[in-house]
C-alpha cells in the first residue's frame, strides 16, 4: 500500500511502481466515488455539486502520475548507465523532486480514501440516500 | 492519452433527433430523472454499461478467491465486508475466450432484490451519464448474449455501449 512506502529512500523503479499503483488506485476510487454520489438519491446535493470538481482533480492526478511514470522511465534509462559511480547532485535533486511528486500523490490517495469513508459513513447513518 | 485518462468523466449525450425508447425493466429511471447513469466496462473489446443504481462498488479482480474446477460460470468468491459473494465470469458465461491479461480486471458488485452478486469484467472505464431518450433498441451483438440480458444500446465514440438488464443477468 502507498502508506507503506518510505519517503525519500526508494529507487526510481520502486517509485515508478508506486506511481502506477497510485494512478490505478485513484482511478478506482474516482469510479467508486462517482457510484456513491450517483446513489445518494438527491439528498446529498452538496456532495453532488462537488463531484465534477473532484472527478476532474482525480483525472488530472491520474494523468500527472502517468507522466511522472514516463519521466521516471527516461530518467532511469539515462542514470542506469552510471552504475557504480556516485550519484551526481543533479540526479539527487531529481530524485528528490520525484519523491515530492509521490508525496503529493499519496496525499491525493489518502484524501480520496477519506472522502469515500465519509460518504459511506453518511450513507450507513441514513443521512443521505 | 487512452481512455484511462477519462476516469470518472461524466459525459452528457444529447437526445436530439432520437426517438423515445420503450422503457424496460430496471434501466428505466422510473420517471424520476431524464438521465440514466451507468457504470461503463469492457469485455472482449466490447463496451457495456450497467445501471449505476444496482452497483454497490468496484473491486479488484485480484481480490477474488478462485473456486471450482472451471465448469461453472462462477469464477470464485469475493469478500464484501464479511459477506461471501459469488463472482460470475461474464467471459465464461458468454462463451468467450479467457482474457490475455487480467491486470485491469475488475469485479462489479451489484445488488438485486436484496442479493449481492459480482460480475467479473476486463476493465471498468467510468461512470457515464446518458440521456435516457437516446437509448436505442436492442442490437444484435456478435457474442451470444441472451435477449433477456440487454436493454438496448447507446452509440457513442463510434462504439455501441450495450446496456445490460440486471434482472436478466442474475437470473439463473
Amino acid at each position: 500500500m502507498a502508506s507503506e512506502v518510505k519517503q525519500g529512500g526508494q529507487t526510481p523503479d520502486r517509485l515508478a511502481e508506486e506511481v502506477e499503483f497510485l494512478a490505478d488506485e485513484v482511478k478506482l476510487l474516482a469510479i467508486n466515488l462517482a457510484i456513491a454520489l450517483a446513489n445518494l438519491q438527491g439528498q446529498g446535493r452538496g456532495l453532488k455539486e462537488l463531484e465534477p470538481q473532484f472527478t476532474e482533480l482525480i483525472r488530472r492526478a491520474n494523468d500527472t502520475s502517468l507522466q511522472v511514470s514516463e519521466a521516471l522511465q527516461a530518467f532511469r534509462s539515462r542514470t542506469g548507465r552510471q552504475c557504480g559511480l556516485p550519484a551526481s547532485s543533479e540526479i539527487v535533486e531529481k530524485r528528490g523532486a520525484y519523491d515530492g511528486v509521490e508525496a503529493r500523490l499519496n496525499h491525493i490517495y489518502n484524501l480520496s480514501r477519506d472522502i469515500i469513508r465519509e460518504i459511506t459513513k453518511l450513507k450507513s447513518q441514513g443521512q443521505v440516500g | 492519452m487512452s481512455s484511462e485518462s477519462e476516469t470518472g468523466k461524466i459525459r452528457r449525450q444529447t437526445a436530439a433527433g432520437r426517438s423515445k425508447p420503450a422503457r424496460k425493466g430496471n434501466t428505466a429511471a422510473a420517471g424520476q430523472s431524464d438521465w440514466l447513469q451507468v457504470v461503463r466496462f469492457t469485455l472482449a473489446g466490447r463496451e457495456f454499461g450497467v445501471d449505476v443504481r444496482y452497483v454497490r462498488e468496484i473491486r479488484r479482480a485480484a481480490e477474488v478467491t478462485v473456486t471450482g474446477d472451471g465448469s461453472s460460470t462462477d469464477n470464485g468468491v469475493l469478500n464484501v465486508r464479511g459477506q461471501a459473494v459469488a463472482v460470475m465470469d461474464l467471459r465464461r458465461r458468454w462463451g468467450l475466450p479467457p482474457a490475455e491479461s487480467d491486470i485491469k480486471a475488475r469485479v462489479i458488485v451489484i445488488e438485486h432484490e436484496h442479493k449481492t452478486y459480482g460480475l467479473l469484467v476486463d476493465a471498468v472505464t467510468e461512470v457515464l451519464r446518458l440521456g435516457q431518450l437516446s437509448l436505442e433498441p436492442k442490437p444484435i451483438p456478435d457474442i451470444p448474449l441472451g435477449a433477456d440480458v440487454m436493454c438496448g444500446f447507446y452509440s457513442m465514440d463510434d462504439q455501441n455501449v450495450i446496456i445490460l438488464d440486471v434482472a436478466g443477468l442474475v437470473k439463473r
